[in-house]
């Protein structure tokens, strides 16, 4: 990796000020689990690395009697061990133990999580964010079994890797946004990620200098629940996750919202397979049809049709698990 | 006089027992030194520049900017311009600095222009492919057609196994210093005694000036055999600059440059009698190693016998990189697609899988062993019960079944010396130039000596690794526990003969009356006349005394053999929703003679069923048809089982008589190369259909439950 | 399996397999045998000529092969 400045700041205005300031590329460090290894790939290359580690008020969850507040900083292995979180919010647990790596789950924060970049293997192997060589795209012609399913017709054909996104975004969560101005702005959380369409473009609504503090989920009970297929049982990256969340009103489900990961550039929100579902019980056939519903418009690559029948499947089971 | 034979039962202490290996607390603590763990005073740091295309010329080749970078020692070129790349990864420079950091980064101000061409990446599609034929086999075309058209049940079927590579946990590599006219060597090699005279050239002197120390290994596999060219780059820049250089491949080079075991495919044609006897074997196979394509495959494996055989191969040449042999070379490929192929018939036969293999065990060579191997194997995994014909007819998508295979392997040990010292202060050591890949070499080697001379294993000082030590083979084809338990055998023998030579005077009897057991020396047949084994060997003076050993044995005792069997039996469940399979469990039995340590054997049997469910399951070498790139030459896209994946291991050994009286006998291939056949035939079992080719991944297993209608 | 002699005769002195670092003899038809051979000049399963590795390939009249 090339030599960089580092810092440490232990305020949100010194990091935003150090953000602000660089004359080269920037880049967040939370945990780290990302970062450090896109630098060894050689595919970020910041001048400037401003680690948030010490900024106490991006650490912890704050549980109220209509939110909970989980700081940016928070580890993946606090959210999942936090009691108010497990009872509200299994989905969100079941997507961090499907990591399968405790020491990644440790170190991981929340916030790095809903920021990585993608593992596109044409990407990591110094193709570009969308595969590119000689002006054709390599992921088109090339291996593409883990690619995107959904909204690759433009040239982002990776998918968003997020673990907690699909989730959050079931849950109806609001991001907390601090811009270089020390104005907070809320993003819902579907609106947060972004499709590329240059390579240069961001894959979140991030401004320059804006820093993610916080996710603020409602503590409305819901039912909710994350189904994922990965290849290997331990750790490894899903093959498709759906998490689904709803309200249970005396057996029928209202609110219903499914969203799919690792099918698409962002977290992938199927409203028109989840309204189907408005008012009804959640059975085995209505969970299989909301399922096939969830997958009519995908439009698979050379080699990854196979992900169209994981999500269809995992949407339902998801589904099933979530009404218990 | 000590006899050089294998003890009987009932005068062995710790031969066939489960013993500790003796380097486990080094290396679980950390303290064993690896080739990467060596650093030498002022070591400066080599790394390789390798070509991204599969397929391409040099145009030139620009090393002075990395010259002129703070820290960096020296750049050289090593291909010339108009050169040909053949494969992504291929070394075009090389370059050492005085940090690894520096020497990382300033491989980027190496500038290579490259005339880049399309490479040959295809070996799945032969009329695609670029094929080079090899000796088909048809002894009687006519009748093999005859047969086939008139067999009462036949199968047409596909089947496979993807390229993967070794995937060391130590990549390739190696420390070199050059000092006092000598060259000093830390490799990480299978083969400590022939390593220097693959690096004479580059270190420009004799083999016998360079100097070898490899203590511990972090895995070979069959791909570290040679110097290679890293390791002869290495010896030449210690040379040329003076310094110690310390060069290891990167993951991502050593996954695509340092190892690979051939792609193989094949369409089979069998036939058999409705009550399951196999008539006849049809088949066209090819496969790819790489530019120098890969060996014809030997089906059908084990079932050799078989009366009808037609046998078609070809060669596929690709742009990836060579092929090196991987844990018994050909074998996994071969008994993958026999065992498909058979497991398809008995199924198209309507007969039970494991009475379909034994009623056809007489086209095998050792029908006996294989009997007695699948009746264990059937109880360990619970058959009776759990046995069902093809397709798991209950409810829901979670599909169980349960998957036959059948293995071979030779084994006989190679050439090697040794010599055994025993000390007049009652210590014992071993010389022998053989290493330790992990398998437990260094334990049994001890346990032979330490045995022979009835001492306890600890009173036994192991000296392996060094080129010093007297000549022992590569360890290579299950040859190693073969030859150097023979050649430690009769070195140990070699001394204690001399010591006896020195006791028997003193217990007025004669030499050939003496035996050490139990940490004393007595007359055979009178437990009075004893002498304690440390006043023993006070009786020797100031002078130690040393036996020479060897492989074949000084006195021509075989205590080797060749020629095992094994059986695997997998038990796995599918979903056919998702394509996705589990390991229930997973059954080993293997026969492989006289057993020296029982613990590290079966630990041998464990790592093959963890790397063979690797195989079945996960593990694809993934390129790119346009730049000729592994893709995945990394720890997270070219997938290795965990612990969570490979379900419950049961392995069972066999031994006592008709096993142990055969000698000893090599077990580091066999049991590697029945997984991906048993797996495979558990998955079909399970859900109904094949899935033609592994790794059976969730898109493989889809495809083909698609394919076969039974999608749900 | 037949043996080829007149190949073991005159092998280039750059070919290299496994078996050659174990075994006393080296025999063409040995089941256990990889099949595997490198050039010691590439380190490869191609010689300089980027054509195969082989007993049957690295004989005299090849333009690479040295006796």
């Amino acid at each position: 990796m090339n030599a960089f400045e580092y810092a440490q700041p232990a305020t949100l205005d010194e990091a935003q000020a150090l953000l602000t300031s660089a004359s080269g590329p920037v880049a967040v460090l939370a945990g780290g689990t990302d970062l450090l290894t896109a630098m060894k790939q050689g595919i970020v290359n910041p001048a400037r690395v401003v680690s948030l580690k010490s900024i106490e008020e991006l650490r912890g969850i704050e549980v109220s009697s209509d939110a909970v507040r989980i700081g940016a900083m928070t580890t993946l292995s606090e959210l999942a061990a936090h009691p108010d979180v497990a009872r509200l919010y299994p989905c969100l647990v079941t997507a961090i133990k499907g990591i399968g790596s405790p020491q990644i789950a440790n170190m991981g924060t929340v916030g790095g999580d809903l920021c990585q970049h993608p593992r596109c293997w044409y990407y990591r192997n110094g193709f570009g964010l969308f595969g590119m060589n000689n002006g054709a795209s390599l992921v088109l012609e090339g291996d593409n079994r883990y690619h995107a399913i959904f909204g690759n017709d433009g040239p982002a054909k990776f998918v968003n890797v997020s673990s907690l996104a699909p989730g959050l975004i079931a849950l109806d969560a609001t991001f907390n946004v601090r811009g270089a101005d020390k104005q907070m702005r809320d993003i819902p959380a579907a609106d947060f990620f972004k499709t590329p369409s240059a390579p240069e473009e961001s894959l979140t609504s991030l401004a320059a200098g804006e820093v993610l503090t916080h996710i603020t989920i409602p503590a409305a009970q819901t039912r909710n629940a994350t189904y994922e297929v990965r290849e290997r049982h331990g750790l490894d990256w899903p093959l498709v996750t759906a998490s689904v969340a709803y309200t249970d009103a005396g057996g029928s489900a209202q609110n219903v919202r499914v969203v799919l990961g690792h099918v698409a550039p962002t977290p992938w929100v199927v409203d028109a397979a989840a309204k189907t579902l408005e008012g009804k019980a959640i059975d085995e056939a209505a969970a299989a049809a909301c399922g096939t519903s969830a997958v009519a418009d995908a439009k698979p690559l050379s080699m990854n049709g196979y992900k169209v029948q994981l999500a269809k499947v995992a949407v339902k089971r998801a589904l099933l698990a979530a009404a218990g | 006089m000590a006899k050089n034979a294998w003890p009987s039962a009932d005068k062995r202490s710790l031969i066939g027992k489960r013993i500790s290996r003796l380097d486990g607390p080094v290396k679980s603590t950390g303290r064993a030194k690896y080739a990467y763990d060596i650093s030498r005073p002022g070591m400066i740091y080599a790394r390789l520049l390798w070509a991204p295309y599969g397929s391409a010329k040099v145009v030139s080749i620009d090393t002075s900017a990395a010259t002129q970078i703070k820290g960096v020692v020296g750049a050289w070129p090593e291909m010339k311009d108009g050169d040909e790349v053949r494969f992504a990864g291929q070394v075009v420079a090389s370059l050492a600095a005085t940090s690894e950091e520096i020497a990382h980064e300033a491989l980027k101000s190496i500038k290579v222009v490259y005339e880049v061409q399309t490479p040959q990446m295809n070996d799945v599609l032969l009329e695609k492919a670029e094929t080079k034929e090899q000796r088909d086999e048809i002894p009687d075309a006519a009748t093999v057609d005859k047969t086939f058209n008139e067999a009462e049940v036949k199968i047409e079927g596909h089947y496979g196994a993807a390229a993967i590579t070794h995937c060391c946990m130590e990549a390739h590599g190696q420390v070199a210093e050059y000092r006092d006219n000598a060259m000093y060597i830390w490799p990480s090699t299978q083969n400590v005694s022939a390593y220097a005279a693959g690096l004479a050239d580059a270190a420009g002197m004799p083999a016998s000036q360079i100097h070898v120390d490899c203590q511990y290994m972090g895995g070979g596999f069959g791909s570290k055999f040679d110097s290679d060219q890293w390791g002869a780059i290495c010896t030449r820049i210690a040379k040329e600059t003076g310094k110690p250089v310390k060069l290891m491949l990167e993951r991502d080079h050593e996954l695509m440059a340092a190892g690979a075991r051939p792609s193989a495919f094949a369409n089979v044609r069998a036939g058999a009698s409705k009550d399951g006897r196999i008539t006849v074997w049809d088949s066209t196979a090819w496969g790819s190693g790489g530019m120098g394509g890969s060996r014809a495959l030997g089906v059908p494996y084990i079932f050799g016998n078989i009366p009808n055989i037609r046998r078609v191969s070809r060669s596929v040449r690709t742009n990836r990189g060579s092929q090196r042999p991987w844990r018994a070379p050909g074998h996994p490929q071969s008994c993958l697609v026999t065992m498909a192929a058979l497991e398809d018939l008995a199924a198209a036969a309507g007969v039970d899988s494991l009475e379909f293999f034994l009623k056809n065990l007489d086209y095998t060579e050792r029908p006996d062993v294989y009997r007695e191997e699948l009746r264990i194997a059937a109880d360990l995994i619970g058959y009776k019960d759990k046995a069902h014909p093809r397709g798991d007819s209950t409810p829901g998508p979670l599909k169980r079944g349960l998957g036959i295979s059948l293995h071979t392997w030779g084994g006989a040990g190679h050439k090697s010396e040794s010599t055994v010292t025993i000390n007049p202060d009652g210590s014992a050591s071993v010389n022998i130039g053989t290493q330790d890949l992990g398998s437990g070499t260094r334990t049994v080697v001890g346990i032979v000596v330490a045995e022979t001379l009835g001492l306890p294993l600890e009173n036994v000082q192991v000296n392996i690794g060094r080129n010093e030590y007297p000549a022992s083979g590569a360890s290579g084809g299950s040859t190693t526990v073969g030859g150097v338990s023979t050649s430690t055998r009769d070195a140990a023998t070699a001394a204690l003969n001399a010591l006896f030579e020195k006791v028997a005077p003193a217990l007025g009897v004669g030499a050939d009356q003496l035996e050490a057991w139990q940490g004393s020396i007595h007359v055979v047949g009178d437990a009075s006349k004893s002498m304690p084994w440390v006043k023993a060997c006070s009786l020797l003076g100031q002078i130690p005394v040393t036996g020479k050993g060897s492989k074949p044995a000084s006195d021509g005792t075989q205590l080797d053999n060749s020629g095992v069997g094994g059986v695997q039996m997998a038990d796995v469940t599918v979903d056919i929703e998702t394509g996705r399979v589990t390991i229930n469990e997973f059954v080993a039995v293997q026969d492989c003679g006289l057993i020296v340590d029982l613990k590290t054997a079966e630990s041998q049997v464990y790592g093959a069923m963890i790397m063979g469910v690797t195989y079945a399951l996960y593990e694809e070498s993934i390129y790119d048809p346009v730049t000729g790139r592994m893709l995945n030459a990394d720890m997270e896209f070219y997938k290795l089982a965990g612990l969570a994946d490979v379900g419950t291991l049961k392995v069972h050994m066999m031994t006592g008589p008709g096993y142990d009286e055969r000698g000893v006998i090599g077990l580091g291939e066999p049991p590697v190369i029945s997984p991906g056949a048993a797996i495979s035939n558990a998955v079909a079992n399970a859900c109904g259909v094949r899935v033609p080719t592994i790794p059976l991944t969730p898109n493989r297993v889809l495809a083909a439950l698609e394919q076969g209608g039974k999608l749900a | 399996m037949e043996t080829q002699p007149s190949v073991m005769m005159f092998p280039c002195k750059h070919i290299r397999a496994k078996e050659m670092y174990y075994q006393a003899d080296e025999r063409e038809g040995d089941a256990f045998a990889s099949g595997v051979y490198w050039c010691t000049c590439t380190h490869q399963t191609f010689g300089p000529d980027g054509e195969p590795v082989d007993r049957s390939e690295c004989r005299p009249g090849r333009g690479c092969y040295r006796g």
